[in-house]
């Protein structure tokens, strides 16, 4: 235990105090302030019927923070802490672990404790934030610590389950990074989907969804439906986000969640699955690594099979050769980068998903596929800006004639493959005279490389545009419409919109640019 | 081709990396570098390489002032960083493939002479393999196949025999020898024994200063032929002082 301790301390030390780190809690508290129930703006949570009233109580405060934590930190928390073995690796910590007499299944746990300490401590500074703004907002008015304390605490099982995924994936060397992303914002996606409907609505969820829900909407909706049920004699038949708040609506207040034996069974059902996927990981762990090292083992080999050295010099060219400035030939190799050291399969699905633009229904095309499109290539998108930085090699490529410019090299092979996504498509709206839907196109396709470069640029990380890229398409996928930055079907597109975001686009392309350049430094 | 630096100062924060630095390197033979860590030899390097400027002076590249015009000297720079950085997943021919195309090597003379260079520091049986794969060692090699891309006039290399076994450095010095019969080569380096056999001029620096300049066999005389003795002593009387 104490070896446990030492690890997960440690690591919660050392990652507590990034940067990153506050950015996961300055976004947690973001996500539950914005569905806290205001009367003065839009809300972003509402149900249907329309006729609820949530903003004159204070007990809609703690249980829509918790909401909107339980929708978010699951992903956010998942990006967070989903490189915890890379890193040690990198850091030649792993090497000093293991060539000692600690055993893998500590080294794990520790790890997986100290991800469950930092998860746990983004919902805890929600929950001292909720305080604030209920003193703030309902001063006098003091809840029950069951109101305060029951929605948050559908979290408690949710996290190890998270920390655990992340785990297993990690361990699986295969699964870090894009590939691993993708995989869960997909599982993410599924089980949002099945456990929103968990004890309301005409859909039937299975009982098995609660032992793997991580969101824990399924313990939420059903404890909502039945408290305002109770009040109201309305059920609720359907959740939506972002709607116009209601002044004289029904007033309803919030009661806590409800535990029954069952849900306690559940949730340590949970927690036991965790714990032997944080378990299974250390097998995982070991078959993978045996993989790689036979496959490095046959790489080296290489070097040891090389010819002895055959040094003469009369053999090679050593005349200086003539250098024209090409700019073509600076985009190819910058568009070849950006392509290279992917997977062929994933090169195949790439362009198959591309090709089925042309057959697929052009409203599914328009509303949300080619969105869905543009997550397959998230990993493509997330080195542009931030590459140089994160291999070092600016100071190799700021020397050269063409490295001047080589970030507009970068954009430029951003915005072609974008682009090239977005062609079928635009070519079948072209045939349908939706010559609209094909500037709306165009505006998100400069869009996402703009984005891309310049948080990449900025952050000089892949990780910055990786989760702001998946929680803007998540939030436009569940009812986020004006985060729909390529809807164009024609009854819902909005020009106005499409022109945001290109000039917001072309405004974070120009200011990588500048940044990389060194402008903005040379002018402040 | 001649590099001129006069009173070159260079300042982080309230610390000297270089004070009123003067030198003059010619073509011709290697020119080396030598100083304890954290002398300003690789801060005189970047100001050469132009990835950083000088607070005061000057640096002229025959009669070009570099600090105005960079571009004059990328032209015909070659240069090894450090700790020479590699992405790594692609292979050595795709990454000097790459750099091939920012420097604006034509497409068909940068294989072939990408291949000549990979044959020349013996990386030509992994050319296809990816860079993470690499050894310490092959990994160097990548980086001075990098800076040689172009066969340059001015080669700069910092620290080039990290990582190399006693074959490969022998290999790299005839390289660079042969080279600087024409060009300007400048080589920082903490082993004096490579400066012994290889470069036919020196500077000595230490705290940002300039100990010592000129050619490599006098500086050594002057310790009965000892290079490392002459060094050493000339340090710690910098010291004393």
């Amino acid at each position: 235990m104490r070896y446990i301790w030492s690890f997960a301390r440690a690591d919660f030390l050392e990652r507590s105090r990034r940067f990153s780190f506050l950015a996961l809690l300055i976004l947690s508290m973001l996500a539950a302030f914005f569905f806290m129930p205001n009367d003065t703006t839009w809300q972003v949570m509402a149900v249907t019927p329309y006729i609820f009233d949530f903003t004159h109580d204070p007990s809609w405060l703690p249980m829509r923070s918790a909401w909107g934590l339980g929708l978010f930190l699951p992903m956010l928390g998942y990006y967070y802490v989903c490189n915890t073995l890379a890193f040690d690796e990198r850091m030649g910590v792993d090497q000093l672990i293991r060539s000692s007499t600690t055993k893998t299944h500590v080294y794990f746990i520790g790890k997986f404790l100290s991800d469950c300490m930092l998860l746990y401590l983004a919902v805890a500074v929600v929950m001292i934030c909720t305080a604030f703004a209920m003193i703030t907002r309902f001063p006098g008015q003091w809840l029950s610590m069951h109101v305060f304390l029951s929605p948050f605490i559908f979290l408690a099982a949710a996290i190890p389950l998270v920390s655990a995924i992340a785990i297993i994936f990690e361990s699986t060397c295969y699964l870090r990074g894009g590939t691993g992303a993708i995989i869960y914002f997909v599982l993410y996606v599924l089980i949002m989907d099945k456990s929103s409907h968990t004890g309301a609505f005409s859909q039937v969820t299975p009982e098995w969804i609660r032992l793997i829900d991580f969101t824990g909407m399924s313990r939420l909706y059903p404890s909502l439906i039945d408290d305002i049920f109770s009040q109201t004699g309305r059920r609720i038949i359907d959740f939506h986000y972002f709607a116009e708040p209601i002044p004289y609506g029904i007033k309803v207040i919030f009661h806590g969640i409800t535990w029954d034996l069952k849900e306690v069974l559940y949730s340590l059902g949970m927690i036991m699955i965790s714990f032997l996927l944080v378990m299974a990981a250390v097998p995982v762990n070991k078959l993978f690594r045996l993989v790689r090292r036979n496959t490095k083992w046959k790489k080296q080999q290489i070097s040891q099979d090389l010819p002895p050295t055959r040094f003469v010099l009369g053999r090679y060219t050593l005349d200086k050769i003539p250098l024209h400035s090409n700019l073509l030939g600076c985009m190819a190799a910058e568009l070849k980068m950006l392509l290279s050291g992917f997977p062929g399969y994933w090169r195949f699905g790439g362009i198959i998903l591309i090709i089925a633009s042309l057959v697929l229904p052009l409203f599914s095309v328009q509303s949300v596929y080619l969105m869905l499109v543009f997550i397959w290539f998230i990993s493509v998108f997330s080195s542009m800006g931030c590459r140089e930085h994160m291999n070092d090699t600016l100071k190799c490529i700021n020397v050269l004639p063409g490295g001047d410019w080589q970030i507009l090299y970068t954009y430029a092979s951003g915005l072609v493959i974008s682009f090239t996504i977005i062609t079928p498509a635009a070519v079948r709206m072209i045939l349908a005279g939706q010559m609209e839907s094909v500037f709306v196109c165009v505006c998100g396709a400069v869009f996402v490389p703009s984005l891309a470069i310049f948080l990449g640029e900025y952050t000089k990380t892949r990780r910055a545009f990786e989760i702001t890229f998946i929680l803007i398409t998540f939030a436009a996928l569940f009812g986020g419409t004006p985060l729909m930055y390529m809807l164009a079907v024609p009854e819902m597109l909005s020009l106005t919109r499409a022109v945001t975001y290109l000039i917001s686009g072309l405004l974070m392309g120009i200011l990588a640019i500048c940044k990389r350049k060194n402008v903005i430094k040379k002018f402040s | 081709m001649r590099l001129q630096i006069d009173n070159v100062t260079k300042k982080y924060g309230s610390t000297y990396a270089l004070n009123d630095l003067s030198l003059s390197i010619e073509s011709g033979g290697i020119f080396g570098l030598v100083g304890r860590n954290g002398a300003g030899k690789s801060t005189l390097m970047k100001i050469l390489v132009t990835l950083e400027k000088p607070a005061e002076g000057t640096v002229r590249l025959d009669d070009i002032d570099i600090i105005k015009n960079p571009n004059a000297i990328r032209r015909v720079l070659g240069y090894l960083p450090q700790d020479a950085a590699i992405y790594p997943n692609l292979t050595s021919f795709e990454f000097l493939s790459y750099v091939a195309a920012m420097k604006g090597i034509g497409k068909k003379a940068a294989v072939k002479h990408i291949n000549e260079l990979l044959d020349m520091l013996n990386l030509a049986a992994a050319k296809k393999k990816r860079l993470s794969s690499y050894s310490g060692g092959m990994r160097q090699r990548v980086g001075i196949a990098c800076a040689l891309l172009g066969m340059p006039e001015i080669i700069i290399m910092d620290e080039p025999s990290t990582g190399l076994d006693p074959e490969e450095r022998y290999n790299l010095r005839q390289l660079l020898m042969e080279l600087a019969k024409t060009r300007i080569v400048i080589l920082s380096t903490h082993i004096i024994s490579d400066i012994e056999s290889a470069a036919s001029n020196l500077a000595v620096m230490n705290s940002g200063r300039l100990l010592y300049t000129g050619d490599v066999q006098s500086f050594a005389l002057s310790e009965n032929g000892d290079i490392e003795s002459a060094y050493l002593k000339l340090i710690h009387k910098g010291e004393a002082r």
